[in-house]
């Protein structure tokens, strides 16, 4: 990765807690390469004010949940190490890693979390907590321009492959081609499907958009495709019908979820 | 035992045995013969199917299946796709013409493109020579097709999982 210019460059904050020995070190040393080497200067902050709050292994479930809807405000983007399920709070930006966090699934967050701030909703230490993704009032002129562009009643289908160059070596944005090439989906479904902030779902329809490969499809026109033969015929003792059989495929495979 | 099935497909010496190969669980099962064609570059070559297989628990298996190269043998592509979840294209971009052999299997293989989910591997990608990626992928867009165009080398297990992973990734949209 090339160095960036000063003037390119952001100065963010991040914290971590409830983390393990291991994860602290890993955290901390991909953090030093990051501030040498990408688009951010990140500086930790020995405080849940940070702008990007990093949660460990060793907190629960339901005290994440409570820390997400007490003390994180819509601005900040949280990581939490987890592979256990939350009672979503939509209204919070969370990147997940599954344990055991591992360096280049955290540098490929940090990527996605760098590209959320860089959409715009930077930090605002004034910001009173608890602001919904809804209110554009509260929202950087970025973000709100992005959610106009790709609204909650709109779908979006990949048309045409994006070249190599726009997706970099983002496996995440790889991924999410490959699902927008299969069919047409909303911004929330997008998000649901990817485990990712919508807000960084649409800031990459945008590049999609920009270079020529999207489609956006009004709700009133949208057409569900009908599943093919092969798929309506597939039996499957897997848990979950078709979806199941997909999971337990990743599993023999060894491919992440 | 419920059976499932992705098909590997492409140009002859693009490296579907070797994908197979890769994944498989079992011993892959091959079919190649000592090849009397001296234009296709390799002593053996595959006339019926590859096979290997990933087993899915107690009662379910995956099978891999990869036709044969040679477009004589496609009479063979029609019966491996039936029930296929998904297919895999394998083009040798150091062919003389890969973009017409790339054609040549999204017209064939369109309607199970069309219904189920499609990757295309570029393997053996050599930069400096033409066609370069954006033209295979301007390709599928001619033919109203937007999956994943990807370079690969298919010796590496880590490369061949990937291609996978993109597979499984629009399949798991369509449900």
């Amino acid at each position: 990765m090339p160095d960036m210019p000063d003037k390119d460059r952001i100065s963010l904050s991040y914290t971590a807690v409830s983390c393990a020995d291991k994860e602290a070190v890993l955290l901390k040393s991909v953090f030093a390469l990051y501030g040498l080497r990408g688009n951010i200067n990140w500086q930790y902050q020995n405080s849940m004010g940070a702008d990007f709050v990093i949660i460990g292994t060793e907190m629960s479930s339901s005290s994440v949940d409570l820390l997400l809807r007490t003390r994180i405000g819509a601005k900040q983007a949280v990581l939490w190490i987890s592979d256990a399920s939350l009672v979503s709070d939509k209204t919070r930006h969370v990147f997940r890693c599954k344990p055991p966090l591992h360096p280049s699934h955290f540098a490929n967050e940090l990527k996605q979390v760098e590209l959320f701030f860089r959409g715009g909703a930077r930090h605002d230490p004034s910001r009173s907590p608890s602001l919904p993704p809804s209110s554009s009032a509260s929202l950087s002129p970025q973000i709100a321009a992005l959610r106009e562009e790709f609204p909650d009643n709109f779908y979006v289908r990949l048309m045409s492959w994006p070249s190599p160059e726009l997706l970099s070596d983002d496996r995440f944005l790889w991924r999410l081609s490959a699902m927008l090439s299969a069919r047409s989906m909303t911004v929330a479904e997008l998000a649901e499907r990817s485990s990712k902030p919508e807000d960084v779902c649409r800031e990459f329809l945008r590049r999609l958009s920009d270079a020529g490969c999207l489609k956006k499809i009004p709700q009133e026109d949208h057409r569900e495709p009908l599943p093919s033969s092969a798929l309506r015929e597939t039996k499957t003792t897997a848990e979950g019908g078709l979806s199941g059989l997909f999971r337990k495929i990743r599993v023999s495979l060894g491919l992440s979820s | 035992m419920i059976e499932h099935k992705i098909l590997f497909t492409g140009t002859v010496g693009a490296g579907k045995t070797t994908a197979i190969q890769a994944v498989s669980e079992i011993p892959t099962v091959c079919t190649d013969v000592i090849s009397s064609d001296l234009t296709i570059g390799k002593k053996m070559t595959t006339v019926a199917l590859d096979y290997g297989e990933v087993s899915l628990g107690q009662s379910e298996r995956l099978r891999l299946y990869g036709t044969p190269g040679q477009a004589r043998f496609s009479f063979m592509w029609d019966v491996l796709a039936k029930g296929a979840l998904g297919l895999i294209i394998l083009v040798d971009h150091t062919h003389p013409d890969p973009l017409k052999d790339l054609n040549l299997y999204l017209q064939h293989f369109a309607r199970l493109i069309k219904e189920t989910a499609c990757v295309v591997a570029i393997s053996k990608m050599d930069k400096s020579r033409p066609p370069p990626l954006q033209e295979f992928i301007g390709l599928l867009h001619k033919n109203h097709m937007a999956n994943p165009v990807i370079a690969a080398d298919v010796r590496d297990k880590e490369q061949v999982l990937w291609i996978l992973d993109l597979l499984l990734a629009q399949m798991e949209v369509r449900v």
